[in-house]
């Protein structure tokens, strides 16, 4: 191996690095930092995009949830109703109210017991209710895309999903 | 099966089926932080089992050496390109495309390359057998550049109906030489057997020069074959 290889490899490697560090103060989790360790020039676009949002305490719910359903609708027989349902601002909605559980639980672990904290726990336990509610919907609306697939009516997805996006409204 | 599992599942039979529709929930639906990782790890893992089955021509060592350097080949053309692509569709084109969508196009053009070279590893490794050194290479060249083509077109895609055929044709043609002539200075990865096994040989001609002459011998082998059969 000539000199130059080896030259090449090590900057290559102290870029990775350097990038793997960054990303990992941003809120970038391992698997993105070891990715880019190995292959840093594909994940520049994460460096130059500004801070990484904080995630709420059901994130990895909502995120599993939005997933299943694309991956449903997937099928061949889904492609009716696909461009009618807007999953990017559904999901991007909860995740927003998700954030917003988030800031409340700080606010209540660094407080003491008052009938306002109280009240906020209330209120937070009301949005986790309403969050896991609109999640069951959406799960349901996953087993109507296969309902879609056996009886070919797409007009009961449709109303499902505008009911949906009212209640979030 | 754990959450995690079921979405690498489900982003694997999305990348096969719709690739783009991939690349545009990398890009536009902040998705490339989850994906991007996922995607790297399926060129990884695809690609190190297709070089595995690719060093088994000759046996050995030579089985690790050829998995390890399948991702590195599979990788290069999206690690050192995406530049000089975009900029090629930008001036040679008027096409903007944004560095981020590139990269996705990229991760989920290799993930597509190395997962379907996986998928007909095992064809190769019924037939490695029945093969000679030459006919083995062409054989290998051909199950490369039919997945390589499967992920080439994720990124030809991005500029669908925006670019004049030459300009595209040109983005293509550069990717294909950089991997050709990546995968001839990574070689060897199809090996003789009984010859002493090497991570890498000295550098060469080029790949075109060397295919010219593989296809030649792999020619003259099929002729001495079928001589001996027709004894």
């Amino acid at each position: 191996m000539s000199a130059a290889v080896a030259l090449l490899g090590v900057l290559y490697t102290l870029a990775g690095v350097f990038f793997a560090v960054r990303l990992h103060g941003r809120g970038h989790g391992l698997p993105v930092s070891g990715a880019s360790l190995l292959a840093w020039p594909l994940f520049v676009p994460l460096l130059t995009e500004g801070p990484r949002p904080s995630r709420g305490p059901l994130a990895d719910r909502i995120e599993q949830t939005f997933d299943q359903l694309r991956g449903a609708l997937q099928d061949p027989a889904a492609t009716v109703v696909r461009a009618d349902l807007d999953l990017t601002a559904v999901q991007e909605a909860l995740h927003a109210m998700d954030r917003r559980l988030a800031f409340v639980d700080g606010l209540i672990s660094d407080s003491e017991a008052t009938e306002t904290q109280a009240r906020l726990t209330a209120a937070r336990m009301e949005t986790v209710s309403a969050i896991e509610g609109l999640l069951k919907e959406i799960h349901d609306l996953r087993l109507l895309v296969g309902l879609l697939a056996l009886e070919g009516e797409p007009e009961v997805i449709r109303v499902r999903w505008q009911g949906l996006v009212e209640r979030l409204q | 099966m754990t959450p995690t599992s079921e979405h690498a599942l489900t982003l694997l039979t999305a990348m096969l089926r719709d690739p783009s529709a991939v690349v545009q929930r990398m890009d536009a639906e902040g998705r490339f932080a989850v994906d991007g990782p996922r995607l790297l790890a399926f060129t990884v893992v695809g690609a190190a089992l297709f070089g595995a089955v690719v060093g088994s021509y000759r046996g050995g060592l030579q089985v690790a050496f050829a998995a390890l350097k399948m991702p590195v080949l599979l990788l290069l053309p999206g690690l050192v390109l995406l530049p000089a692509l975009r900029a090629l569709w930008a001036l040679g084109g008027g096409v903007e495309v944004s560095y981020r969508r590139l990269a996705a196009a990229a991760l989920v053009g290799s993930a597509r390359s190395a997962v379907l070279a996986a998928a007909m590893g095992p064809i190769l490794w019924l037939l490695w057998p029945m093969l000679g050194y030459h006919t083995a290479i062409l054989w290998f060249c051909g199950v490369l550049a039919v997945a390589g083509a499967a992920g080439l077109t994720v990124v030809s895609r991005l500029v669908d109906g925006g670019l004049h055929a030459p300009v595209r044709l040109a983005g293509l043609a550069l990717v294909g030489a950089l991997s050709m002539q990546s995968g001839w200075m990574l070689r060897p990865f199809v090996a003789r057997p009984n010859t002493d096994v090497a991570l890498v040989r000295p550098i060469e001609d080029d790949v075109f020069s060397s295919l010219g002459t593989t296809m030649e011998s792999a020619l003259r082998e099929d002729g001495y074959r079928r001589r001996r059969v027709d004894r």
